[in-house]
């Protein structure tokens, strides 16, 4: 029987942290928390509704919103789709999503698909908004909201959960180049550049 | 701060650009022009300068062409004069001037048109030695560029008063503003005119316009950033020059290019003041005259001792009125007209300003530099004034470019005697000097105007608060575009040397419309497009053809409005960035292992495995082959694309995307199953597994995998919406390898333990399934492309490294190999599988083979027409395998296929080589072929035939399955 | 050009891929002159100056295929609906 180093290996590994430190930004490795993608069964959108208050206590929103619980928090990805994510790491979500959300959505797992990011701080919003194609104004991209959308040429799903917090995921295989296109964008913030920069 | 010019070390100071702090020196001549390599020197001080263009920078850093007049100045800064050989001084092409009969408008047209053999050999480098003018770096670009994006309420382009109005309205508004300006410090003309607002300096009310917004938070200023493009949507282009005026700066990009949306624009770019067509117009010490006003009053330069003003309107006035308060010798005014205002001669009379009414200036003297200028007089004679300055003043052509990006045309408004804004693109209002507003009270009221306007619309409420107060200057004008009595070179397009003559031969020779004229003679095409020459070029030819100047026509303007930077479109996108890269999750190991990486799409895969020792590509791929068909391979398949087909009516739904039934597949079991584009022609091909009564994975090639999944929504969404069927991709879920050959079983027996029962009873050829193993969730799926035992694992990708190494561990004892994806080919084609060069857009599931695979009693995409006759017709060509007759012969892909001893040609063609590949199983060249009506062909001799690479070779058609035809392999 | 996808907002047209006329109905494949219709529906579609409408797919976004009433002139875009209306 051959060994095998079972240590889960985050796509970031060896990427991160960032070349730092930053003025107000701070980027986390958030490997670890379960992830799916759901999909709801033709018809079926009641059913899922009332699944997920029953089971997650999470009131399920319509549109590129966050519908967040306590233990689950579901991210608006298409009009019949969402990524469910666990509040914390959880390597099970898919398989206790598949038992009680059986017949009324179909689900993927996707927590190896997906690198999960937070950013953090007084300029995340900054940082992110050189990449992103997206306005990132509170007013259009208030707390709670979520986007699927490119970066760099690199697809991503991003939503926000608090005034200077942004979660970021990435498939995995873009994870070497999203990090490159983001230490890019966070270069004007390290504490070393001129601060002329901050523009 | 010191600087270099040509060579010599200069001292400017701060706030300077180049071409300011060369005039304090002294320097007047800036360059030679295009043609004629006439001595230059400055003439505008801004954007807008045809001139006075330099190569800043060295080596690698060198940019030609570059405008000292927007040049800021810093500590080091080198620069060189253009188009000048062997010195600025001394230019032996200043020859062209003497020839200049013979090098007018269409000149390269009539001169270079024969004999057709000299064009090549003597006039095209003729042409490229003489033309451009600065030299542009043969180095990759060495500075670093960023790209942002920007999204606003009230986009304001232009920071002076208008723009300054405009965004002052709109940021007390709260709208989000974003308000750019070309220029280093805000504020426009009021940095270069005196004039008063709110009973201040009109600098001291820009400085404070500027605070204000500065410290609102929905307002950010972009200074030293040109908006040089307008697209759809509401889009703009803008690019900052972040550290251009610090020289390189370690950790700060050079320029940012910006994409801005924004949902209003207030364009606030101002005006550019245009010249006259007179005798040598330009000639260094000839300037604009409110070029001379930003030298005099915003840089503290005297441009020259003695100064003429030669004007047909009041704003020149005041160019003369400036040079005397600063002390500089009295000036004199030229004016063409007869009359104007008294109160402009009141002023003129107490600063001592010598006037002459209705003359102009013929002519201008002086080598390197003016020495003198000669006026004809209402009466008839003529007068020579010494100068060493001769400011210019023609009127005022509102800045439109950004008006027109969207195919907008300007109008022609007899008032102003200069075209303004016509339909604007969506959401843009115009104001200031922008929209004919030339007045510095009429700006300010416009922009404030325009500024709440925009703020409203984006659902803004405006607080009213009291308009800046300026007086309306003096500002009657009399179009004048040329002096009839020059004799000598008038300049229109002073950076493509084009004269008023050359207009004249123009209309002789018949070329009248816009476009003609702009072609014929290259007015408007350089660097500058024309910003200071179209409209006069129009005026001219409009009075030659007795017709108005908008019946001559506009030219369009289009992006960029300065120039901009390759390097700034690419932004960080270059070298290994210059697109995403995707990696396997065993990527650093197969990278220790010495594996050699091919680009598949973005992805990197390996490609072989180098071992110490091979000395060649074909050796490893050799020994990578050998161990899979007699031991075991190992081959990372992550790339593959996976998408998850669920719901009640996914069977029904594979049922019609595949030209195969899927809906009678068990659960348990995987198929390869075909798709076809509408048109009947072969899209992608793959394995499908059944998991599930109501859950299947699909298999899509790397290359198509995006492509699959867009055809796949398509016919979720808009064909059938009625379906039950959902989709996801799953591809970078999971790791996935192969384990081919005949020790296949025995390594995953050895490495899955007892997780499953791998006997080929319990798990056939094709079998699939999913269970638990080590704490995971594994998937296994019988499927070989090898033609051997084979299997491919799927993992969670976080731990395919380590299961790749276990694998390797397992199968240690067993001579356990990692393959690449040269060695999948050769297996594949030893095995004659279809890939990418027979899936390649022309055939048709017969066409390889498959056509027994097209279900005749279900629908599905691409049916109708893959009964089309054409793509039935038994002669066309279909896949077969060759083998070269001489077994050491070398065949290539792409070779086309002859009867043995016709001669070449496209009637003669009866197919072509696919894929080829040297096997080392069968110890042969080995080619999988597209040969017309080939499978009845078998045994037959054909002619392989690549003149490029090498001679003809002889051929024989055969089976494409070159190895283990029965499949007894497969189904060990 | 920036399309208004009716789940994700209005987003950069790079994002998205096209496909043309959306009017082309997929014929019955079993009709008599199902060949001449779909060879029409494959083939001969139009491409007007001016108002269309389209087919898009948001490739980078929602995964969306939706209806664009589009004037190809200007490309102003009127309205983009989603093909299939979101499940019940
Ligand atoms: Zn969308």
């Amino acid at each position: 029987m051959p060994e095998l180093d079972t240590t889960p290996r985050s796509a970031f590994d060896g990427l991160l942290p960032l070349a730092g430190p930053h003025d107000g930004l701070e980027v986390i490795d958030r490997d670890g928390c379960g992830l799916a993608t759901l999909v709801v069964r033709r018809d079926a959108r009641k059913a899922l509704r009332a699944a997920l208050i029953s089971q997650y206590g999470v009131e399920l929103r319509d549109g590129p919103v966050v519908s967040r619980g306590a233990r689950i928090s579901l991210i608006g990805t298409g009009a019949d789709s969402w990524l469910a994510v666990s509040a914390g790491p959880n390597a099970g979500l898919y398989a206790d999503l598949a038992a009680r959300l059986a017949g009324c959505a179909s689900l993927s797992d996707q927590s190896d698909g997906y690198g999960l990011l937070g950013v953090r701080g007084a300029n995340a919003a900054t940082v992110l908004q050189r990449l992103l194609p997206i306005d990132l104004h509170p007013d259009a991209f208030p707390v709670g909201a979520a986007a699927a959308t490119l970066a760099a040429h690199i697809p991503l799903l991003l939503w926000r959960s608090g005034e200077a917090e942004f979660e970021v995921a990435v498939f995995r295989s873009y994870a070497g180049s999203f990090i490159h296109a983001l230490d890019g964008a966070a270069r004007p913030f390290r504490r070393s550049a001129a601060p002329t920069a901050r523009g | 701060m010191t600087f270099r010019f040509d060579g010599r070390t200069y001292n400017g100071f701060a706030g300077d650009t180049l071409a300011s702090a060369l005039l304090a020196n002294g320097v007047r001549l800036f360059g030679r022009s295009f043609k004629y390599h006439r001595p230059r020197g400055v003439l505008t001080a801004g954007s807008e300068e045809p001139n006075a263009l330099v190569e800043l920078g060295d080596g690698a850093w060198r940019e030609p062409n570059t405008r000292a007049t927007v040049t800021e100045l810093f500590e080091g800064l080198s620069a060189r004069s253009q188009n000048r050989w062997p010195t600025l001084g001394v230019d032996l092409g200043a020859v062209n001037g003497l020839l200049a009969p013979f090098i007018a408008a269409g000149f390269y047209y009539k001169t270079f048109m024969w004999p057709a053999a000299f064009w090549e050999k003597v006039y095209e480098p003729l042409i490229r030695h003489a033309a451009g003018l600065g030299r542009a770096s043969e180095h990759a670009d060495p500075d670093d560029y960023e790209k942002a994006h920007a999204f606003c309420d009230v986009l304001v382009v232009g920071g002076g008063p208008a723009g300054l109005a405009a965004a002052l309205a709109a940021g007390r508004s709260g709208a989000r503003v974003l308000l750019c300006d070309e220029d280093f410090r805000f504020g426009g003309r009021l940095n270069g005119d005196r004039c008063q607002i709110d009973d201040g300096p009109g600098g001291l009310w820009a400085e404070q316009a500027e605070a204000e917004l500065r410290a609102l938070p929905n307002v950010q200023l972009l200074g030293r950033t040109t908006v040089f493009g307008v697209y759809d949507g509401q889009t703009y282009g803008a690019l900052e020059r972040v550290t251009d005026h610090l020289g390189a700066v370690p950790g700060l990009p050079r320029q940012r290019l910006w994409k801005i949306v924004a949902r209003r624009t207030v364009l606030a770019a101002g005006a550019i003041e245009r010249s006259i067509a007179f005798g040598g117009n330009d000639r260094p010490g000839v300037m604009m005259a409110s070029a001379v006003r930003t030298y005099v009053n915003r840089f503290g330069v005297a441009p020259g001792r003695t100064g003429v003003v030669f004007t047909c309107n009041d704003n020149g006035w005041s160019t003369a009125f400036d040079l005397a308060e600063a002390g500089l010798a009295s000036p004199t005014i030229v004016d063409a007209r007869t009359a104007p205002a008294r109160h402009l001669l009141e002023r003129a009379a107490a600063l001592g300003v010598r006037v002459i009414l209705g003359a102009q200036v013929v002519d201008t003297a002086g080598a390197k530099a003016l020495r003198s200028v000669t006026v004809a007089l209402g009466d008839g004679h003529a007068t020579t004034l010494p100068a060493d300055l001769l400011a210019v003043a023609g009127g005022w052509n509102p800045t439109l470019a950004l008006s027109n990006h969207l195919g907008a045309r300007p109008v022609w408004r007899s008032d102003l005697e200069a075209f303004a804004p016509g339909p604007l693109p969506p959401g843009m209002t115009a104001a200031g000097a922008a929209n004919g507003a030339f007045t510095l009270a009429a700006a300010l009221r416009g922009g404030a105007a325009a500024g709440a306007e925009a703020a409203c619309a984006c659902g803004h409420k405006v607080v009213a608060h009291d308009a800046p107060r300026a007086d309306d200057e003096p500002s009657a004008s009399s179009a004048l575009w040329h002096v009839a009595a020059s004799r000598a070179k008038a300049f229109i397009d002073f950076q493509h040397d084009v004269t008023v003559d050359d207009i004249v031969l123009a209309e002789r020779e018949g070329y009248r419309s816009v476009e003609h004229l702009k072609r014929y003679t290259t007015l408007g095409m350089a660097t500058d497009q024309g910003k200071m020459a179209n409209v006069a070029g129009l005026a001219i030819m409009a009075a030659l053809t007795d017709r108005s100047i908008p019946e001559v026509g506009v030219t369009t303007a289009r992006p960029p409005y300065t120039p901009v930077a390759i390097g700034a479109f690419g932004g960080p996108h270059r070298g290994p960035a210059f697109r995403p890269t995707r990696l396997t999750a065993s990527h650093d190991w197969a990278r220790a292992q010495g594996a050699v990486f091919v680009e598949t799409g973005l992805w990197l895969r390996p490609q072989w495995y180098a071992r110490p020792g091979e000395t060649d590509w074909l050796q490893s791929v050799c020994r990578e082959v050998t161990a899979v068909r007699s031991a075991v391979g190992v081959c990372d398949v992550s790339t593959l694309g996976k998408i998850d087909v669920q719901g009640p009516d996914a069977a029904a739904f594979l049922d019609r995307v595949y030209i195969n039934t899927f809906s009678a597949l068990p659960v348990g079991k995987a198929r390869y199953g075909v798709m076809l584009r509408d048109d009947g022609i072969v899209f992608d091909d793959g394995t499908t597994a059944r998991l599930g009564p109501e859950h299947f994975v699909m298999t899509t090639t790397t290359a198509n995998a995006a492509r699959v999944m867009q055809h796949l929504e398509h016919a979720r969404q808009v064909s059938w919406p009625d379906l039950d069927v959902q989709l996801a991709s799953i591809t970078e879920q999971w790791a996935q390898y192969a384990v081919a050959g005949p020790r296949a079983r025995q390594l995953l027996e050895a490495m899955l333990d007892d997780a499953i029962a791998l006997s080929d009873e319990a798990f056939p050829y094709l079998a699939c399934g999913e269970f638990a193993w080590r704490g995971m969730t594994v998937r296994l799926f019988r499927v070989s492309f090898s033609g051997e035992l084979a299997y491919e694992l799927a993992v969670p990708a976080r731990h395919g490294r380590a299961v790749l190494q276990a694998l390797m561990q397992a199968g240690a004892p067993m001579g356990v190999t990692p393959y690449g994806t040269e060695a999948l080919a050769v297996l594949r084609i030893e095995k004659g599988h279809v890939a990418g060069p027979e899936l390649n857009g022309t055939t048709t599931a017969a066409d390889l083979g498959l056509g027994r695979m097209m279900a005749r009693k279900k629908d599905f995409i691409g049916r109708t027409l893959a009964g089309r006759p054409g793509l039935v017709d038994p002669a066309r060509p279909a896949l077969v395998g060759l083998t070269a007759v001489n077994p050491a012969a070398r065949l290539r892909s792409g070779a086309h296929l002859l009867k043995t001893g016709e001669k070449p040609s496209l009637e003669a063609d009866q197919g072509y080589l696919t894929s080829v590949a040297y096997s080392p199983t069968l110890e042969r060249w080995l080619a999988l072929a597209l040969v017309a009506g080939g499978r009845e062909r078998m045994g037959e001799r054909l002619t392989a035939h690549d003149p490029l690479r090498g001679p003809d070779i002889e051929v024989e058609i055969c089976s494409p399955v070159f190895v283990d035809p029965e499949g007894a392999r497969l189904h060990a | 050009m920036r399309i208004p996808c009716p789940f994700c907002g209005d987003r950069d047209v790079s994002e998205f891929a096209y496909l043309g006329d959306a009017g082309v109905v997929r014929p019955f494949p079993d009709a008599a002159d199902a060949g001449e219709r779909v060879f029409e529906s494959v083939y001969l579609r139009d491409n007007p100056r001016g108002r269309h409408a389209e087919l898009w797919y948001h490739a980078s976004g929602c995964r969306g295929w939706l209806r664009v009433d589009r004037d190809t002139a200007t490309h102003e875009v009127a309205s983009a609906v989603l093909t299939r209306a979101p499940s019940l």
